[in-house]
């Protein structure tokens, strides 16, 4: 009876965890000297970006991931992913590139991690601002034309009147 | 012409606060067409990424606009059959509702999206099921909304009946807005199921949807499966709110009488809710009546002067149902509208009390009233006798 219980408890404790296990890996593999294939997996994931960045030494050579769907800026690829389970990106080095590192950011959740596991932290990966210079939404001067024209309205009127 | 000028301006603050108000454009939505395409999603993404983590200076959308983004991209449009025949699209989620119907707003509160009522008209206000509601703004009648007011509170929906308010005074008033009109019913028990679900989709409470459906559907299915062995259906007269007015096939009254297993004796009369004549009830004599009455009671004395009228109607005191006790008196809270499902299960133990014996209506209207609408019952009579 008592293994049962202690079997329940094991579950209680372990089951959660594995069940909502969200996040990226990444494996490296040789595909030829001196070049390797990282590939990318997303685990509970639908749409997600992911930003890896290479260390001194490691050349970004490709990907099979759609090329509008990669941006790639001196050490830094980002990469947008819905609906897929991996990317694959292709890498020049003289050794294993065990140092890359990388963020992710699931977008239909509030989670983002480090690729690998792990919390982004203070790294380089925090993002540089955290809102937009510009939105790309509303109407820019909108509400203070409106401002404008209603002052401009009330001192009319009001002029009017008197 | 100088006077003029005041008045222009304020018509062009106007229609730039309506513009405002009416316009809510879905984040990452380049091309305009109300839909993320994957293409434009992507686009978004990568922005983001370049701006938050590559140095780059272009413009992205902020990180919570971009989850509304994915989130629309993978969920969106959603297209649900209204009441009135027409297909409806929903573009991007309902965040802002203005229900017109207590039924609708019943039905809201029920999926857990109570909180998203932004207005409501001048009867739900008055309306003591919904004293969360009372003190938001309210825009007019139910079946004559002030589409100004409407307008100025800037909701994603408007909830109205599938008729009512016309064409004319709803929909016309609200063409150059962003606003959508949803029509359901929630009043004709046979497309309850259809309605709730397709509320639900549209406000992604599929889930709650389907558990408000399983909870009632519990018990239709129970006395849907106990009456396959009955051979002889009781005959039942149906009373509307007014006197000798009845209801034929196809209305809500007829539907509840038959999903009770009785047999409504003015299902062939023409028209939906027929006068009859006295003397072809008398004749008919049915085994059961029952009136409905407009609102549920603070005490019996009003429902049993109404039952002793009933009662004492010319040559009515000789009917079975009369002289046997089996006239029933039943509210409108539980006749027809969401909560139609009590008013069966009421039903089915006057119809047949020993087959249902077991079944306690009011504790499935007390479960009801405290797990979906989270209000506890109120202390009022909702059907005489009882």
């Amino acid at each position: 009876m008592r293994i049962y219980i202690t079997a329940l408890f094991a579950m209680l404790i372990l089951v959660p965890p594995i069940l909502c296990d969200v996040g990226v890996d990444r494996a490296v593999s040789e595909v030829a000297p001196d070049e390797f294939g990282v590939t990318l997996t997303t685990n509970n994931i639908t749409i997600c970006g992911i930003v890896e960045t290479l260390p001194d030494g490691v050349t970004y050579l490709g990907t099979t991931h759609p090329e509008d769907q990669v941006r790639v800026s001196g050490d830094e690829i980002a990469f947008s992913v819905t609906n897929e389970t991996s990317v694959t990106y292709q890498v020049r080095s003289s050794g294993q590139p065990d140092d890359i590192t990388g963020i992710w950011v699931d977008l239909l959740s509030n989670e983002s991690g480090m690729v690998g596991g792990g919390e982004i932290g203070t790294s380089a990966h925090k993002p540089t601002q955290t809102s937009s210079p510009s939105s790309e939404h509303g109407t820019p001067g909108f509400v203070a034309v409106s401002l404008i024209l209603v002052v401009l309205a009330v001192y009319m009127i009001g002029r009017r009147h008197t | 012409m100088k006077a003029m000028i005041p008045t222009a301006i304020l018509l062009l603050i106007f229609l730039s606060a309506s513009a405002l108000a009416s316009a809510q454009p879905i984040p990452g939505d380049a091309d305009g067409d109300r839909i993320i395409s994957e293409a434009e999603l992507t686009d978004s993404i990568l922005d983001y990424l370049d701006f938050a983590y590559l140095g780059g200076s272009g413009s992205a959308l902020d990180l919570e606009d971009l989850r509304e983004s994915a989130h629309i991209h993978l969920y969106y449009p959603r297209t649900i059959l209204c009441a009135n025949g027409e297909n409806v699209t929903i573009y991007k989620p309902i965040n802002r509702i203005i229900p017109l119907t207590s039924d609708g707003t019943e039905v809201i509160r029920s999926l857990g999206a109570g909180q998203s009522v932004v207005g409501i008209s001048t009867d739900l206000a008055e309306d003591a099921l919904f004293p969360e509601f009372a003190s938001l703004p309210t825009i007019g009648k139910w079946n004559d909304p002030d589409c100004e007011m409407l307008i100025a509170l800037n909701p994603d929906i408007v909830l109205a009946y599938g008729k009512w308010p016309s064409v004319e005074k709803l929909e016309d008033k609200l063409e150059r807005t962003e606003i959508t009109v949803i029509r359901l019913n929630f009043y004709v028990p046979e497309n309850m199921t259809d309605e709730v679900a397709r509320l639900g989709y549209i406000l992604e409470k599929d889930e709650e949807s389907e558990e408000l459906i399983g909870f009632y559907q519990h018990y239709m299915d129970l006395i849907d499966e106990r009456l396959k062995g009955v051979s002889e259906r009781q005959d039942v007269y149906i009373e509307g709110y007014s006197d000798y007015k009845t209801v034929s096939s196809g209305t809500g009254g007829d539907q509840m009488c038959v999903a009770a297993g009785g047999r409504n004796i003015a299902c062939n009369l023409t028209g939906s809710y027929p006068k009859i004549d006295s003397e072809w009830l008398i004749a008919v004599n049915p085994d059961v009546m029952v009136k409905s009455a407009k609102d549920s009671y603070e005490n019996v004395t009003e429902p049993a002067i109404m039952l002793s009228e009933i009662a004492s109607r010319p040559g009515w005191k000789y009917m079975e149902a009369v002289e046997n006790d089996r006239v029933h008196i039943l509210t409108s809270d539980i006749y027809t509208g969401p909560r139609y499902f009590v008013g069966v299960v009421y039903m089915a133990q006057w119809f047949y009390p020993d087959m249902f014996a077991d079944l306690d209506p009011d504790a499935i209207h007390r479960e009801y009233m405290e797990r979906f609408q989270d209000v506890d019952v109120q202390d009022r009579v909702f059907v005489y006798p009882t």
